[in-house]
């Protein structure tokens, strides 16, 4: 019983770092449009520049996160001023151009903190373990499962009960209603594209608590971020959440039950959810 | 007027066809004759990225203090990045061959994608050799050097130490679910059970695998755990092992998966880890001491065993040539290495007729010594072979 319950709490675990990296990759591609296959670099990007304020210069370990994502988020907003602005609806040109930033901050990665990988850091007051049925469990474990409910609850209350967040629903139903009713939707993009990529720099912070940061985690992630947007649906906080417990608690328990096929078990979720539902468990069509 | 221009550009193609000709009709330069090629295919990116840079630097040591010669003819080396990819490197491969020519391979270091490239290679009689060990399987097509030895060999004198020395008889093990892992860990888990000891589990797990939650909260209770992968995932591994609160003794054959640099970074969470070494950087021989100061004078700083054993494989192949005369053909150049008994920073390097390394091996585990966490030598096998310790 205690082994159900300790993978129970791996899978929502790893599944609430999914969905803070997840959730800003869904916002972005459910309100813009844009597939934006960097996401995986800006959560390395952030856990690079955690570690750097965390681990190197031994600073709070919460300005280390706010940075991370800080910094994924001005590297966005570049993309997107200079960028993404010039190519609205030419989908196989933003893949590609999405393509070569990772490729590119892949490089500045290694050329600036070195190719070999970082160790996990976890912030000092969340290190060590507490007992659950006996058994040892990280403290940094229900840390990242009580900082992902707060985040999901937070954008949550964004979407559904702001009037940014019904601009955004609104954008994505109807844009062009929605620029006649004299919504600036070009600052609101902005504004997502933002909000999406901070998430992804403050889960590559919260991330590297388990997993620690290397150059090519930036793929790595990005695999497992697309198979939460697939399953959990595009351009909703409900779909990346369902999504991202699914494949955490899948991936946990896969690993668990089938260790030999751990590889599949995701893509295998991910290919049923596509037969059965393309658009995703909630999601709506792009 | 369209005459004109038509036989204008029939005029240029002739003359460019003609100009790239005459290489081949003429013969090449003497300076490209004598000029020795050594390939390397390294990985530059994919799950061993990290590698590449220090491989590449070693043998470039190595070729630097030979100023890039060996019996009177200049070396020319090319680096392919073989992406940890075993199509990747094949193909990396079919290029230094048939359009650059070498004469020699050095890597990929991965063993997968070396085995995919040995036939090849074997097919062209082009010499290789590893730089991490290699399946034994690829000693039987006759052009492949296993250095320093078999995967069997990186893994059997842990196995040796743990029935000799530790006397442990039960143990549960987690390894990386591909050729490398599966024969690391199960060199050990052989030995074991040869010894009436028993692998009570065995989890496998993909490369790459982040969360290791999972396979330590299934893991049950031994005298011992066997564990090997690569480096990027051994350190979340060891992370979470201590997280979840583990307190079984920790074994790993091949044991310089964990960097010395990340060993100094985060000693903690490897302390008392013992593993099966083919080098660190504190191993006390002259031919160690001379590569350790080479390195840190051009680099600034203590080399890894990527380093070291990439360093070896560029002596290696300078020895066997220097052996020739210069001669790079396909046997000379083969019996040459096979005869050699060289000293390298790892220790002494010498073959088997069918091309097999012999090295020592060092069981070591991971403790503070003079305030730096290291590895620290608690038995030499020396000259090991897989007959017996």
């Amino acid at each position: 019983m205690d082994v159900f319950v300790l993978n129970i709490l791996n899978g929502i675990s790893f599944g609430a770092l999914l969905f803070l990296l997840a959730s800003g990759f869904s916002l972005i591609f459910g309100v813009m449009g844009i597939l934006n296959v960097s996401h995986g670099a800006l959560y390395m990007v952030g856990a690079y520049i955690g570690w750097t304020i965390a681990v190197k210069y031994d600073l709070n370990y919460w300005l280390a996160a706010l940075a991370g994502g800080v910094v994924a988020g001005l590297i966005s907003l570049a993309m997107e001023r200079g960028f993404f602005r010039k190519l609205y609806k030419q989908f196989n040109e933003q893949l590609l151009l999405t393509f070569g930033f990772v490729y590119i901050l892949n490089n500045l990665a290694s050329w600036i903190w070195g190719p070999l990988y970082k160790a996990p850091f976890v912030a000092p007051f969340l290190a060590g373990s507490f007992s659950i049925m006996g058994r040892a469990y990280p403290t940094s474990r229900i840390a990242i499962i009580i900082i992902g409910l707060i985040c999901v609850a937070v954008l949550w209350w964004l979407q559904d009960k702001t009037r940014v967040g019904a601009i955004v629903r609104a954008g994505m139903d109807d844009k062009e209603m929605t620029l006649g009713l004299g919504i600036n939707l070009n600052l609101v993009y902005t504004a997502v594209f933002f909000l999406g990529s901070f998430m992804a720099g403050f889960a590559g912070v919260m991330g590297a608590q388990l997993l620690g940061v290397h150059p090519e985690i930036s793929m790595e992630i990005l695999l497992l971020a697309l198979a939460v947007v697939i399953i959990g649906g595009v351009g909703s906080i409900q779909g990346a959440l369902l999504g991202a417990m699914l494949i955490g608690i899948i991936d946990a328990f896969g690993k668990a039950l089938f260790p030999e096929f751990a590889m599949f078990t995701i893509y295998l979720a991910m290919i049923v959810v596509l037969l059965i539902k393309p658009s995703g468990l909630l999601g709506r069509a792009v | 007027m369209e005459k004109r221009k038509s036989l204008a550009i029939l005029g240029a193609v002739v003359l460019i066809l003609a100009l790239l000709a005459v290489p081949f009709i003429t013969g090449c330069p003497a300076a490209q004759e004598e000029a020795i090629k050594l390939g390397c295919i390294l990985d530059y990116t994919g799950p061993m990225a990290s590698t590449g840079p220090m491989l590449q630097e070693g043998i470039e040591l190595r070729l630097e203090e030979a100023n890039y010669k060996v019996a009177g003819r200049e070396i020319q080396v090319i680096f392919e990045d073989g992406a940890s990819d075993t199509a990747i490197s094949l193909d990396k491969a079919k290029k230094l061959v048939e359009m650059d020519k070498v004469d020699f391979v050095i890597g990929p270091p991965l063993s997968g994608p070396r085995m995919g490239m040995i036939p090849y290679l074997a097919e062209q009689k082009i010499l290789t050799t590893s730089i991490h060990c290699d399946p034994p399987e690829a000693a039987q097509w006759g052009n492949a050097f296993v250095y320093p030895s078999t995967l069997e060999m990186a893994s059997l004198p842990l196995a040796w130490y743990v029935v000799d020395e530790l006397g442990y008889k039960t143990t549960t093990t987690v390894g990386a679910d591909y050729v490398a892992g599966r024969t690391f860990v199960g060199s050990v888990v052989g030995e074991l059970e040869k010894d009436g000891g028993t692998a009570v589990q065995q989890q496998w797990a993909p490369l790459g695998t982040m969360d290791w939650g999972p396979y330590l909260v299934n893991m049950q209770e031994a005298d011992c755990v066997v564990v090997w992968t690569i480096d990027s995932d051994i350190v979340p591994f060891m992370q979470q092992y201590k997280e979840f609160g583990l307190t079984m003794p920790v074994l790993m054959p091949m044991g310089n998966v964990i960097l010395q640099s990340m060993i100094e970074e985060r000693g903690e969470i490897f302390e008392g880890v013992v593993g099966c070494i083919e080098y660190y950087w504190g191993l006390d021989t002259p031919a160690n001491n001379s590569f350790v100061a080479a390195y840190e004078a051009k680099f600034g700083t203590k080399p890894e065993h990527h380093q070291a054993m990439a360093y070896a494989t560029a002596s290696m192949f300078l020895a066997g040539v220097e052996k020739t005369g210069g001669d790079t053909s396909f046997e000379p150049l083969k019996e040459a290495i096979l005869g050699l008994d060289i000293e390298t920073p790892s220790g002494p390097l010498s073959f088997e007729p069918n091309g097999i390394g012999i090295s020592n091996w060092y069981i070591c585990d991971v403790q503070m010594i003079d305030g730096q966490w290291g590895w620290h030598t608690l038995h030499t096998y020396e000259q090991a072979e897989p007959t017996g310790s």
